[in-house]
């Protein structure tokens, strides 16, 4: 049973040395859909930038917020920038 | 207390890595993580799809293994690992990594401080003159030889230096009223006297032979005498140590970048004329040129494993014997902290004077 952990462990170091092999040669397929779509077009950082700069502005200015008022979209709510 | 709702909301991203890395952080991460991997300081478990993730978990068991949560008690910094030597921007970043072909081939280990650990030592001399009247020399010497391994330390010989600089313009009636006089006239006679006379082995077994009666200079001495273990065969990884072959324009940036910022001030007490020259400079700092890291040491990537592995060996032996030897600092800047409270607690009440313990703290650049 012991002797099996070892194999095991061992088969998944090799396992993981594959992947970062892999990801060293940067043969790694980028399946991620929002990465990918960043590759194409590094652009979209931008979006981040605007939308940190609308935060911070939101931020500094809740004294003027009347109680009750929600200014973003509510959680679980994604902004899709690339829309 | 309970306090309102804020009224700004962040969306919740299901199922999303809280941070995504160019496929520039990647390859650099990835061969480094195999290195970390056979070295066994990454584990298979680390992995969870990312390399800079993978590196990053094992870095941070292993500072966490070495002290780190001990050292942040007293010091504010970080120890990281970096594709570059400097911070740039992200837009500076992808200017430059889109016009190169390849994946970088080296990374850095950089250790930086945010504020300069305050360490008013003058109390602390007195209890080990009283104990010996060569104790406070070479508990100092051994405390800054350790602390200058991995940081730039600023004590009474920086601010000497900078007042010489503003008093060689001044008239005699300036000189008489400027502060900058009084850190010559500061500087307690147990240092002055004997600083220049201990030499690091002589500290040493001055250190290793005391029988203090007190016990906080027992513990004191105990803690100190640990960290010089600790730090013993590792020299101070400054970024002026880097050649060309290192880093190619690295005399450049040398030139054109300012000295390190400091990662601890050490006066005599809390607002004296070191604390009012260092006050001065860290107004300025930076304000020329970016701040050289107070460590610096780059790791190459295109090489054998086994040639790697023995680089990122020492590496990792250099940030272990930095994590612990600070975190034994710590404990010395603790004790040290402790005795300068209890005197000025003690010198409020005998002489009524309206002074104020000491934050115990960091003092902000």
């Amino acid at each position: 049973m012991k002797q099996r952990n070892c194999r095991g462990r061992s088969a998944e170091t090799m396992r993981v040395m594959g992947e970062l092999a892999e990801a060293a040669g940067n043969r790694a397929k980028v399946t991620d859909p929002i990465l990918e779509k960043l590759r194409q077009c590094p652009e979209a950082f931008k979006v981040g930038e605007i939308l940190g700069k609308a935060f911070d502005s939101l931020k500094y200015r809740q004294e003027d917020v009347i109680d009750g008022d929600r200014l973003l979209p509510p959680p679980s709510t994604i902004i899709p920038p690339f829309a | 207390m309970i306090g309102l709702p804020v009224t700004v909301s962040i969306p919740q991203l299901k199922g999303i890595r809280w941070r995504y890395c160019s496929r520039w952080d990647e390859g650099p991460a990835a061969t480094l993580g195999m290195s970390l991997l056979r070295l066994g300081i990454c584990r298979a478990s680390d992995w969870s799809g990312g390399a800079v993730d993978f590196v990053e978990r094992g870095f941070g068991r292993f500072c966490r293994q070495s002290g780190a949560v001990e050292a942040k008690k007293v010091w504010v910094g970080d120890l990281r690992i970096a594709d570059y030597l400097f911070d740039l921007t992200e837009q500076e970043r992808n200017q430059i990594e889109a016009g190169r072909e390849d994946a970088t081939q080296q990374l850095f280990l950089i250790a930086d401080y945010e504020a300069a650990a305050s360490i008013p030592i003058g109390a602390t001399l007195a209890h080990l003159e009283a104990e010996d009247e060569l104790l406070p020399a070479a508990f100092y010497h051994i405390l800054t030889a350790n602390l200058y391994k991995c940081m730039r330390v600023y004590d009474y010989l920086d601010a000497q230096e900078h007042a010489e600089m503003w008093m060689e313009d001044m008239s005699d009636e300036e000189l008489e009223a400027c502060v900058y006089r009084k850190v010559e006239i500061e500087i307690p006679e147990s240092i002055r006297e004997h600083s220049k006379k201990v030499t690091h082995a002589k500290a040493r077994g001055l250190l290793e032979q005391a029988r203090p009666r007190s016990s906080a200079v027992r513990q004191l001495i105990r803690y100190t005498l640990e960290m010089d273990g600790c730090g013993k065969g590792h020299a101070h990884a400054w970024p002026g140590h880097l050649t060309e072959k290192d880093v190619p324009g690295i005399g450049d940036w040398l030139m054109d970048a300012e000295s390190s910022r400091p990662g601890c001030l050490i006066t005599w007490y809390e607002g004296d004329a070191i604390n009012a020259c260092f006050d001065e400079e860290a107004q300025h700092m930076g304000e020329n040129g970016a701040c050289q890291p107070n460590v610096a040491i780059p790791i190459r990537l295109n090489q054998s494993p086994k040639k790697l592995d023995q680089q990122v060996m020492r590496v990792f032996d250099y940030a272990g014997a930095m994590l612990r030897s600070l975190a034994s600092a710590a404990k010395v800047v603790e004790i040290i902290r402790e005795l300068y409270d209890e005197h000025l607690r003690k010198h409020r009440f005998e002489s009524r004077l309206p002074a104020e313990p000491g934050p115990a703290g960091v003092r902000d650049e």
